[in-house]
């Protein structure tokens, strides 16, 4: 069984030094989807232009997964 | 990670600050607090923005405004010719200084023109933060926000701002109406529905079409089907089929019946068609009876045997048209030809008009009985369908469309002329299209016969069940793409449900990670805000609690103890005024040393103002022992502006006592602003103006009087504590002055050496009566009763008290009056020459 990942923020430190800690949290998951929610993550961007680019990639790389299993 | 403090700004043309290219330097104490005064209007505001504007890039009180009555332009000095200039040096823990220097334009824009690092921004974005900056507006804010907003507030204070946008933009991509709107998630669930449901209508007709071809499926099953088109073709059509994609249905009848077996089918049957309509007409002409239109004949010649010659009949016919010509003539011209006028034509017996009538009335006998018969004789073309039959003959040609007798007859004649009959010959005219009629029937029907040797029998059965397993296939194919098409939805619907999780699971320990951390953090800020509440109201009967949301980041201001009531209450209604700024400010405070952010700064705008000199004190030594880092090692960089005259001497005491107290005054005009140390002489200036203005002096003159006296005390380094003004705002001068005459008397009968002119029992009892309950009036307004003169000499006095403490300096050194170094009459200034 998949052991579930552990994340906690630190009050000892400064916003930087916990978002690293959430990032290394989110490339521990090993999954593609981490990857494609990391980097829209780390971009300075509104909530709508962040939901627009999940939504892109996230359907590119569900039509790329699609046409690898035919 | 190094910290950074600001070291100093440099302001000229920015607000309020002209300074034309002697710009305003504020020197700050990086390692404690800087304190600025200023009174109204004197540029302590403008400090205030200029640091805002350049490091966070705001301007709250101005962004505030409404847009139709902000004017961006006015953020640079109207007074000042060139750009404005800001520049401020950053220094870090480790000594390492960062200039930046911005250019205010005419428009009021910020932009950075030099800077010691290669990229400002990215420096100022990494220090930059709202939450460095308070003013009293946005204090008094903190207690009345809704718990969802203070939880917020919070996350900004302790420097966890981003927080809160993270969280947002994960519940974005949660939100299930977001998920079926951006990756259609309903739309291809209902997709795969349908899809269902058209197999389902597939599967009937693949097993209809079997049971139409006598090879009915038990129980509908997909291989099975394409099993038994396979098998059907190989019966019927002799072909072997190894893929139903493949089978060109067209050429399995092509094989059998020809290239161009659909074309003779189709002429066959066009044939087929045509010969069924020949033989409709043949059988009608087989219908018509010669007699009928021979009786015709007849009763048309019988019409015409009442007119001798066809020339007789066309004068009837002219004449019919003179009768109305007569009916208007006098009987003598009746007897006259209208067209040659030859007179006298008639007879004894009868007018030549009434020869004519009698001529006439038998033609128009004879257009009756015409009629009669074209009525009936069309009626008779009518019933036999005559039409139809010339229509058809013309239509395959075998007569040319102006022959058509029967046509002619109906539509175009419209009088039946007496060979009418006799030149047509009806009965030749049948006869003629009966041969006419056979001739094609006979020609068609061999045609038939060739085509139908081409066209075996059983290919009509063939083409039926051909169809019949076209449309299986078809709907085999159509199937399997449905079937595809739900397997690739369901694909990406397991794919998307993969990616749902996740970011479900993702929210989740976020949310739970950082709700964790903020409620360890408002624990933290909860005890210190307790502890710095207590030390700014020294009130044990009211006990504040922030407390934290279990669940979600509310975070809730509450009352744990008010007085004899220990129930938790809602902090805002119950507290006054002083109270809840009290709480607001603990609650800053704990938050700015909970917040580990390289930026080490904290800038204070009118915090004071709202308590009581009693409290301001207290504000202002939590400042100095547990905020600021003079006391405290974690503590923060202070830079404080106030407007407010009661605290100045108490700031003036620390610039004194403290290394890392800073404490400035502004001093200037519209022109120039300026940092100065603020004397009671400038003090005394400024009450002179107000009086002679008219002005309302309010506390001001107390203010003077507390002024001097501390000046005294102060400046003579006498020990009288600060503390002794705690909580007896009005009564402080009657304390100071008890105080200063303790200390004096007791040094008189110390004998030491001490200020010649120092004051009696006596005189300090001279000093209250002498000002007094006058202040009391002059404070509440009652000064217009007091005329200038009196006032000015209360601030005569007031100076008269100072100057017993002081000596009159005339070398160049200091030139005036000076205080003393000390009650001992020692001279201030060592290497002073003056004799005293």
């Amino acid at each position: 069984m998949k052991k579930p990942l552990n994340l906690k923020f630190q009050k000892t430190k400064n916003s930087k030094q916990n978002f690293e800690i959430f990032f290394n949290y989110l490339k521990q998951h090993k999954s593609p989807y981490s990857s494609i929610l990391l980097n829209a993550l780390k971009q300075n961007i509104s909530e709508e232009e962040f939901r627009e680019i999940i939504k892109n990639n996230v359907l590119a790389y569900i039509e790329k997964k699609s046409s690898q299993s035919k | 990670m190094s910290k950074v403090y600001i070291k100093s700004i440099s302001i000229e043309g920015f607000r309020g600050i002209n300074n034309d290219n002697n710009p305003l330097v504020i020197p700050f104490k990086n390692k404690g607090v800087t304190s600025i005064f200023s009174e109204n209007g004197m540029g302590k505001s403008s400090i205030y923005e200029a640091l805002s504007y350049c490091i966070n890039n705001n301007l709250p009180k101005f962004d505030e405004l409404h847009r139709e009555i902000r004017d961006d332009r006015t953020k640079k000095n109207l007074f000042h010719s060139n750009k404005g200039k800001i520049t401020i040096i950053f220094i870090d823990d480790s000594n390492t200084e960062t200039k930046i220097e911005f250019e205010i334009n005419d428009k009021g824009d910020r932009n950075i023109i030099s800077s010691t690092v290669t990229n400002p921004q990215l420096f100022l974005d990494s220090i930059s933060g709202d939450q460095n900056f308070l003013d009293y507006n946005t204090f008094i804010q903190i207690l009345l926000k809704s718990p969802e907003e203070t939880g917020k507030l919070f996350s900004d204070l302790v420097g966890f701002s981003e927080f809160p946008f993270i969280k947002a933009k994960i519940d974005k991509i949660t939100r299930t109406q977001n998920i079926n709107t951006d990756f259609q998630k309903n739309s291809k669930e209902r997709e795969i529905e349908d899809n269902k449901q058209k197999i389902v209508e597939l599967e009937n007709k693949i097993s209809n079409n079997f049971q139409d071809l006598g090879t009915p499926l038990a129980v509908f099953n997909l291989t099975e089907s394409i099993k038994l088109v396979k098998k059907l073709i190989k019966t019927e059509f002799k072909k072997k089929v190894k893929d139903i994609n493949q089978i060109k249905f067209d050429q399995l009848i092509k094989d059998i019946a020809g290239d161009s077996y659909d074309t003779d089918v189709e002429n066959l049957n066009l044939l087929k068609t045509e010969n069924n309509e020949v033989n409709k007409f043949q059988q009608t002409l087989k219908l018509i009876k010669y007699a009928a239109f021979l009786k015709f004949h007849k009763q048309l010649n019988k019409a015409y045997s009442n007119f001798g010659s066809i020339k007789e009949l066309y004068v009837g016919e002219l004449l019919d048209k003179a009768i109305p010509i007569y009916d208007k003539l006098s009987d003598f011209d009746k007897n006259s030809c209208i067209l040659c006028n030859t007179e006298k034509l008639g007879t004894d017996e009868s007018t030549f008009y009434n020869l004519l009538f009698t001529r006439i009335r038998k033609y128009k006998e004879l257009r009756v009985v015409l009629n009669n018969i074209k009525t009936e004789f069309n009626k008779a073309i009518e019933n036999l369908k005559l039409l139809d039959v010339e229509d058809y003959i013309a239509t395959k040609g075998l007569i040319s469309a102006e022959h058509k007798f029967f046509s002619k007859a109906f539509y175009d004649i419209q009088d039946l002329s007496q060979d009418f009959f006799l030149k047509q010959s009806i009965p030749d005219i049948i006869k003629k299209y009966k041969v006419l009629l056979s001739v094609k029937s006979k020609k068609n029907a061999q045609e038939i016969k060739i085509l139908s040797l081409k066209v075996p029998k059983e290919l009509p059965i063939l083409i039926e069940k051909n169809i019949k397993l076209k449309e299986i296939v078809d709907a085999i194919i159509e199937l399997q793409e449905k079937q595809n098409k739900i397997s690739n939805s369901k694909t990406y619907l397991d794919n998307l449900d993969e990616w749902i999780n996740f970011v479900d699971e993702i929210k989740n320990d976020f949310e739970k990670a950082f709700n964790d951390l903020m409620s360890d953090i408002s624990s933290d800020i909860d005890k210190q805000s307790k502890e710095f509440f207590f030390l700014i109201m020294k009130n044990n009967d009211i006990v504040p609690l922030i407390k934290k949301d279990n669940k979600g980041h509310k975070i809730n201001f509450l009352i744990e103890k008010f007085y004899t009531i220990t129930k938790e209450n809602n902090a805002t209604p119950l507290l006054s005024e002083s109270y809840r700024n009290a709480l607001c400010l603990s609650t800053y405070f704990a938050s700015a040393l909970n917040r580990n952010t390289k930026s080490n700064f904290i800038v204070l705008d009118d915090i004071t103002s709202s308590f009581d000199s009693g409290h301001q004190f207290y504000l202002l030594e939590l400042i100095k022992d547990r905020i600021s880092k003079i006391s405290n090692k974690k503590g923060k960089q202070i830079i404080m502006l106030t407007h407010d005259g009661l605290i100045r001497k108490t700031l003036n005491g620390y610039n004194n006592n403290n290394k890392n107290w800073s404490h400035y005054n502004l001093v200037g005009n519209k022109d120039e602003i300026r940092l100065k140390e603020f004397t009671s002489d400038d003090f005394k200036r400024i009450i002179s103006d107000k009086i002679n203005r008219g002005d309302n002096l309010g506390s001001d003159l107390r203010s003077y009087y507390e002024f001097v006296i501390l000046d005294i005390i102060e400046k003579l380094d006498i020990p009288i504590p600060y503390n002794l003004i705690l909580n007896r705002d009005k009564r402080l001068i009657d304390d100071l002055l008890k105080a200063l005459n303790e200390i004096i008397q007791l040094r008189k009968s110390s004998k030491k050496k001490s200020i010649k002119n120092l004051p009696s029992t006596t005189d300090f009892k001279s000093f209250v009566q002498q000002i007094g309950n006058n202040l009391s009036h002059i404070e509440s307004a009652m000064c217009s009763s007091i005329s200038k003169p009196v006032l000015i000499s209360y601030v005569d006095y007031i100076d008269s008290i100072k100057q017993r403490f002081q000596y009159e300096c005339k070398c160049l050194r200091n030139q005036g009056l000076v205080y003393y170094k000390s009650l001992d009459g020692n001279k201030r200034d060592k290497q002073c020459t003056c004799k005293i």
